[in-house]
């Protein structure tokens, strides 16, 4: 009911709650949650991810590289936004190159629930926003398990689109073909509302498709139970954490025992989605990295030749994880290398397509673990990244098929969150808002 | 042996800019056409493809004889390499859309389009955006011209056709390759027919005094040099990958089939010659603008030479001056036609006759009937000159001492006071005639 009391709320209540919100702020500021704090909000509040851009507004998708950038434009998404105020910008992973928020150029981000683990990223800051009460929404960004991660570990609610629903104008890019914006709130009503804003295709996205207006808040509380969910066999993988896989199957019984009915599925290659995602990537960020070259904005390093000036920015400015990522993706486009690497990775994909698209045929709606594991200590990751990786082995089951995916909490283990992922075929987002809608009451 | 390929890039005319909406058109004004696509601000995608240039794309593909690539996904791709012209430090390129084709016996290997960088001033560390995302069309030969003047004659043929269709703006942009028999060279980002016929010219004779290795060289105009610019061993790899914010094009029969091409330009150019017998030259002043040349075939039969050289002349002039097309003045054929037959039948001088083209281009009058004058009669003329003669004794007197161009004066000073109704020859015989 939170997003709807929110919504209802007289001018003298509203400035009251929204006063609560700036003291949570000032007061949690070692989460490192927020970069830009924007003063005076007289609306119900949403916080904008900062790979996003607001024109006037400091954008720097977490990196110094573009430490001082003033976006000059709106995200489409956020021109379509209305009567909200945005309340600040959010720390996330930089660019988006991370699933625990701990990749923040402005310090990592920390556990609401317990402030030596991670967040979730890599729309990090929006996650502890929103589970801190800091705003009453967020919009975030989501390629690869980017705005459900955050969920699934701070204990709220946030929905991946379709690919092509929602414009990507003003969303810094990770890796394009993948890319979405999303809404994240603290229920499935709150997420469903701003998704009914910011849908809708748009000529700065020649990918968005055209579709059909939808007011998903106001088509909820209807269907649900006449819907069929998908679970995996033996959780799709061995990866998964025992605790986490006992607190989904709790949450899908309690779905059945509503009458939900459920059908079981195989999905053998699932792991192998992992370094196909981190190949392709890779190579559209490493493209997209390019023009990141301290001389039209962010700041720059002295020298006497180009190839000087360019290099030392970038060495300074960029972090050793987009570093990282930019070297493993001009490796796999290079010209003797594409064909071994990426071309193997576009050829992984169509076929990884297929595998889902078949298992998706199968109901209406994917059941699985958000996340397969815990929420790990900020220290242990650190270190590996390829203990992160592996942290996405469910995020790829929406993407890969361009279809939405809906995190919503599940229940707790010790203080830490548990998150649903709800998924489903492409353009079939009311479909998983139902389900969702449909579990958060059965609590 | 010497062989010449040339890389040809054109500017086809378009309102806008490749993939944003922003004006294609230079400025004074450093970066007034610009926005956050074409200057590469983070978070930026590209719009669709700008359709016009796309379609002019296929019409040159047409006229240079290629074969379009139909049934097959063409992609845009990123061609990576830094510089500061180039926003996102890749630019974006077609795959071919059209190969093998010929065109005034040089073989095309393929056909493609591209968006343009920046300009960048090297000495200030400026750039100018306006350019920036302007669409280009790339025109790769195989090496199949010998000599300079075999360049030079492909490269003006090629504008005279591009001029013709009315499909694009001023200017060229060409890289060259040439080998004499050694290495090959290129020579890069010339950008002019004069230039690049010195820049062969000269790379020939350096090659052939300095023999040849693998390496890009620069055209320097203003010493008419090229320069070594980089080895060709430590050329970067472009990493050309498909751009995943550009949907990939299938051009459908429907599509090539819908562009239609005029009547091929050196053919109707002999045609003209034959049936109005005009001289080359006045060919290809009408064939410059194939309105003009359909404006001119439904006139001729007033009198060939006379219409074309009226056309040529006072319109195109007239035109010129107002900057205009023939198709943008959007003219009456009747109209026109009208004019150049009083003209013919003397009823309106020529002189005249462009003054009242001047109103109708200017909408001060709707047809030619409003501005016909009464020609002149014999009484009114010769009280003119009179007037005209005791007006200027001084001007006369200069005249009767042997000044001949004085009498151009007085012909002037006549024409005015009637009105231009009195041709020149008319005017000249009158005033000889009372001066004595």
């Amino acid at each position: 009911m939170y997003s709807e009391t929110v919504l209802a709320m007289g001018r003298k209540d509203l400035q009251e709650h929204i006063a609560g919100q700036y003291d949570s702020i000032e007061k949690n500021k070692k989460f490192n949650a927020f970069i830009t704090v924007n003063k005076g909000a007289d609306k119900p509040t949403i916080a904008i991810k900062d790979n996003l851009t607001v024109r006037g507004m400091r954008a720097t998708s977490s990196s110094k590289i573009i430490d001082n950038y003033i976006a000059p434009y709106n995200a489409t998404a956020v021109s379509r936004l209305t009567n909200l105020s945005i309340i600040g910008k959010t720390a996330l992973d930089a660019f988006g190159t991370g699933s625990t928020g701990s990749n923040s150029d402005y310090g990592p981000v920390r556990n609401p629930h317990d402030e030596e683990r991670v967040a979730g990223g890599s729309s990090a800051g929006n996650g502890v926003a929103l589970a801190l009460d800091m705003c009453d929404f967020a919009l975030g960004t989501d390629t690869y398990g980017s705005l459900r991660s955050p969920s699934s570990f701070c204990g709220v609610v946030g929905l991946r689109p379709s690919y092509g629903l929602v414009s990507r104008y003003g969303l810094m890019d990770l890796s394009m073909s993948l890319d979405t914006i999303g809404p994240m709130a603290h229920d499935v009503y709150g997420v469903s509302y701003i998704l009914s804003m910011i849908t809708g295709q748009d000529s700065h996205d020649c990918l968005t498709e055209k579709s059909k207006k939808i007011d998903y808040h106001k088509e909820l509380g209807i269907e649900a139970k006449r819907l069929t969910m998908i679970v995996l066999e033996e959780n799709g993988s061995n990866l998964v954490d025992k605790k986490v896989a006992k607190t989904v199957e709790g949450a899908v019984n309690r779905l059945e025992q509503a009458g939900v009915k459920k059908v079981v599925a195989r999905l053998p290659d699932l792991d192998k989605s992992i370094p196909m995602y981190y190949l392709g990537m890779a190579a559209e960020f490493a493209s997209a990295m390019q023009k990141f070259d301290g001389l039209r904005y962010g700041p720059r390093e002295d020298g006497y030749e180009l190839d000087e000036v360019i290099s030392k920015t970038r060495g300074r400015y960029l972090n050793a994880e987009i570093k990282r990522r930019v070297m493993l993706g001009t490796f796999v486009t290079m010209k003797e290398q594409q064909s071994k690497w990426y071309a193997a990775a576009i050829k992984a994909r169509a076929r990884l397509k297929q595998e889902i698209n078949r298992v998706m045929a199968k109901g209406d709606v994917l059941i699985t673990p958000t996340m397969p594991v815990m929420p790990w200590k900020i220290k242990e990751v650190m270190d590996d990244p390829l203990k992160n990786y592996a942290m996405d082995l469910f995020s790829g089951l929406a993407p890969i098929i361009g279809g939405p995916a809906l995190s919503v909490p599940c229940g707790t283990i010790g203080r830490l969150p548990v998150g649903l992922q709800i998924g489903a075929k492409r353009f079939d987002e009311l479909k998983c808002l139902q389900l969702g809608y449909l579990f958060e009451g059965l609590k | 042996m010497t062989m010449i390929g040339l890389e040809v890039h054109m500017y086809p005319k378009t309102l806008s800019k490749m993939f944003c909406t922003c004006k294609a058109e230079l400025s004074d004004e450093p970066n007034r056409n610009i926005c956050p696509i074409c200057t590469g601000q983070p978070g930026s995608k590209p719009m669709g493809l700008n359709r016009k240039a796309f379609d002019i794309a296929l019409m040159m593909a047409k006229a240079t004889g290629c074969r379009i690539v139909t049934g097959k996904k063409v992609f845009v791709q990123r061609k990576h390499y830094f510089y500061p012209d180039l926003p996102n430090n890749y630019q974006r390129t077609s795959e071919p859309i059209a190969i093998e084709g010929e065109f005034q016996g040089v073989r095309i290997r393929e056909l493609h389009i591209e968006e343009d960088p920046g300009q960048y001033e090297l000495k200030r560390g400026e750039v100018d955006y306006n350019r920036s995302g302007f669409p280009l069309i790339e025109i790769v030969t195989e090496p199949d011209m010998k000599t300079p003047d075999d360049a030079y004659r492909f490269l003006n043929s090629l504008k005279e056709v591009i001029d013709y269709l009315g499909i694009g703006r001023e200017g060229f942009k060409v890289d060259t390759n040439v080998s004499t028999g050694g290495e090959r060279v290129e020579v890069k980002n010339v950008n002019s027919i004069e230039n690049v016929k010195r820049a062969l010219v000269h790379e020939i004779e350096r090659q052939k005094k300095e023999g040849a290795r693998r390496e890009t060289r620069h055209f320097d105009a203003l010493f008419g040099v090229t320069v070594s610019l980089r080895e060709k061993e430590t050329v970067a790899d472009y990493r050309y990958m498909p751009d995943p914010d550009v949907p990939p094009i299938l051009i459908t029969k429907q599509m090539v089939d819908g562009v239609k091409l005029p009547e091929d330009l050196f053919e109707l150019r002999k045609r003209l010659m034959k049936a109005y017998k005009i001289t080359e030259e006045t060919a290809c002043v009408l064939t410059s603008d194939q309105d003009l040349v359909r404006l001119y075939e439904k006139l001729a039969e007033i009198e060939p030479e006379f219409v074309a050289d009226w056309l040529k002349k006072d319109l195109k002039g007239e035109l010129n001056y107002r900057n205009k097309t023939l198709a943008g003045a959007k003219l009456d054929d009747k109209e026109i036609g009208e004019l150049l037959r009083e003209i013919k039948s003397g009823k309106v001088t020529r002189l005249k006759g462009k003054d009242i083209l001047r109103d109708y281009l200017d909408k001060k009058i709707k047809s030619v009937e409003e501005a016909r004058p009464e020609k002149i009669g014999r009484k009114e003329l010769e009280k003119a000159v009179e007037e005209v003669i005791s007006a200027n004794k001084e001007v006369v007197k200069k005249y009767k001492d042997g000044k001949t161009t004085a009498l151009n004066f007085l012909i002037g000073e006549v024409s005015r006071k009637t009105d231009k109704s009195a041709d020149v020859e008319t005017i000249k015989k009158e005033l000889m005639k009372k001066i004595g």
